[in-house]
């Protein structure tokens, strides 16, 4: 491990992945990094899955493009990916002017679909055995740059006691943590939201799974009515931008 | 899985018996604390501690035992895989526009909607249009229904059963014949029943379609939410569980209830159960009356809405439709009213 100054640090660009909310990729600068492990919060119905789609698809974009040319994988614990809508999504962004100007070669939706890589986890322990065969998969594919977990608290809230949830969760981010180090990869994790009383018999709407996680990840990006925040609780989240649709 | 254990040398099958954990699925979920803890016998006599490097080799084992290769999201158009995500005729063309196709068999699809509004027709007809063969958008296979409130509406199946008849009259159906129907009122025995009683029916027969009708009748009499949130969760997971492993749809009903949104003054009409219910279906369909009426022969019938409330491949879309004695039906057009002819004078 050689040691950085922080000068060099802040001059290394790194790829970003594209989100498609204008106003989140102003505010991160182009888009989720690498290496770093993002948390996606909403309601159910507000657009985490369909987001997730389309960063697998973002991150083949060319480098201008604010993608990597890189693949995905795709963990699905609650079923929720639909082949059909990815191909859709696809059509779509083959389509867009700006993608046909600048790629030299111009990706179809088949290619597209064939760099995102999908995994259905029907139970917990599935997602477990697929998380620790991670570094077999990258062995084979070694551009892979982007893991979607989808939902990991679906999975982990099917275990019933509290403390084999908490010990399961610790062992998930320690495998992630170790590739990410090693591959420098993003993860996109996506969570829930539940009601939880707070003093004086209020309740407030909150991300599940708790605060030992939350500290471990690096962002919460919520999906809300109001529009996208970006923040680790209810009350120190901050507006970031309008959700159009 | 005996044969899992077999292959592992002989320590770590020793620390695996010692704790009893014995599947790999259980080994892979339970904490690596378990497998080190050396309270339940004395210092002295624990000669061969589990180290955390054996615990590692133990869940990576059970990892390989487990494995399985992503592919690649282009090979799910081929049809082995591509038979997961069929979907389940409605019987009647404006629903199936609007859904998609009808209704999914990956995960729980809910239909909420006020009382009297149509959920349980809805409900029957599916049960029938399932037993269709695949070429006409059914599944060929059977229904397990179960009733939670009031007794099954079998008079009805029969009418709508003879108008499913009278459409296809080549396939020779035996309609009511697949469709095994459970009453439960409470909620102890349904659990159980979904738990033990269910997955015996689903080996005996091909069954294709799940039905709870309704799913907020059980759940909205508990008081204590967390044993709420808890049983939700373990009837969805058993659910589910099984609709993977017998590709089978589930669909549940559920009521909806008033209430005030913080941040607004007036009372809505939100789906029952909340959150947590929300978080475990995958679709969600509201059907509503609307204020139009059609008149059929002497009949004045109210037309009805089915609206997408989330759905992960369909925009948000909605159709009308009418029920009338066949069944679910499409709002016919309205004939144009023949041109007056005007004399010119």
């Amino acid at each position: 491990m050689e040691l950085k100054s922080a000068k060099c640090l802040k001059y290394a660009k790194s790829a970003n992945i594209a989100t498609d909310i204008s106003g989140l990729d102003q505010y991160l600068n182009g888009g989720l990094q690498q290496g770093k492990v993002y948390e996606l919060v909403g309601r159910a119905g507000s657009g985490k899955t369909q987001l997730c789609m389309r960063l697998c698809l973002n991150i083949q974009l060319p480098q201008n493009e604010y993608g990597s040319e890189a693949k995905a994988i795709y963990f699905d614990t609650r079923k929720d990916f639909d082949p059909i809508r990815l191909k859709e999504l696809a059509e779509e962004l083959v389509t867009r002017p700006s993608v046909r100007q600048t790629s030299g070669l111009l990706p179809t939706a088949t290619e597209m679909l064939r760099n995102v890589f999908y995994v259905d986890c029907h139970t917990a322990a599935h997602l477990v055995a697929g998380l620790l065969n991670c570094y077999k998969y990258l062995a084979r594919e070694p551009n892979i740059k982007l893991i979607i977990v989808d939902s990991i608290s679906f999975a982990i809230r099917s275990l019933d006691n509290i403390l084999a949830r908490t010990e399961l969760l610790m062992e998930l981010h320690t495998v992630m943590r170790k590739l990410q180090m090693k591959h420098n990869l993003t993860f996109v994790l996506t969570n829930n939201l539940a009601f939880r009383r707070k003093r004086r018999r209020r309740f407030e709407l909150e991300a599940v799974l708790g605060q030992k996680h939350a500290q471990i990840i690096n962002k919460r990006i919520w999906l809300m009515k109001n529009g996208c925040f970006l923040g680790k609780w209810s009350k120190t989240k901050r507006f970031i931008c309008k959700l159009s649709t | 899985m005996a044969n899992f254990l077999e292959q592992l040398p002989k320590h770590l099958q020793e620390i695996a018996e010692r704790v009893n954990v014995l599947t790999p699925e259980a080994i892979l979920t339970t904490p690596r604390i378990r497998f080190m803890d050396t309270r339940t016998c004395d210092l002295d006599s624990c000669v061969h501690s589990c180290t955390p490097e054996d615990v590692r080799i133990l869940k990576e084992a059970a990892a390989k035992w487990l494995e399985q290769t992503p592919v690649s999201a282009d090979s799910l158009f081929k049809i082995p895989a591509r038979l997961k995500w069929s979907r389940v005729t409605f019987g009647c063309a404006a629903l199936d526009q609007c859904t998609g196709g009808g209704v999914s068999i990956r995960g729980i699809t809910e239909i909420c909607g006020n009382s009297g509004v149509g959920k349980s027709q809805v409900l029957l007809q599916l049960s029938l249009s399932v037993q269709l063969p695949a070429t006409l958008g059914g599944l060929g296979k059977g229904v397990a229904f179960i009733c939670t409130e009031d007794a099954f509406p079998s008079r009805r199946l029969l009418q709508i059963s003879k108008a499913f008849e009278a459409r296809y009259p080549a396939e020779k159906l035996n309609f009511l014949g697949n469709i095994f129907i459970e009453h439960q009122y409470e909620s102890e025995p349904l659990l159980d029943c979904i738990s033990n009683r269910l997955p015996q029916l689903l080996q005996e027969h091909s069954i294709g379609l799940i039905v709870i009708d309704s799913v907020a009748a059980i759940f909205r009499l508990y008081t204590d939410f967390d044993k709420r949130a808890r049983d939700m969760r373990r009837m969805v997971h058993a659910l589910l569980s099984y609709a993977d492993k017998y590709d089978c749809a589930v669909v549940c009903s559920n009521q909806m209830t008033a209430t005030e949104e913080t941040g607004e003054t007036r009372m809505e009409d939100v789906p029952c159960l909340g959150l947590q219910w929300a978080n475990l279906s995958r679709t969600r369909m509201r059907i509503s009356k609307v204020p139009k009426q059609y008149k059929q022969g002497d009949q004045l019938l109210t037309v009805r809405k089915l609206e997408i409330v989330y759905s992960p491949e369909t925009p948000n879309a909605f159709t009308e439709f009418l029920i009338t004695a066949e069944g679910v039906v499409n709002v016919p057009k309205p004939s144009r009213p023949t041109a007056i002819k005007r004399k010119l004078i």
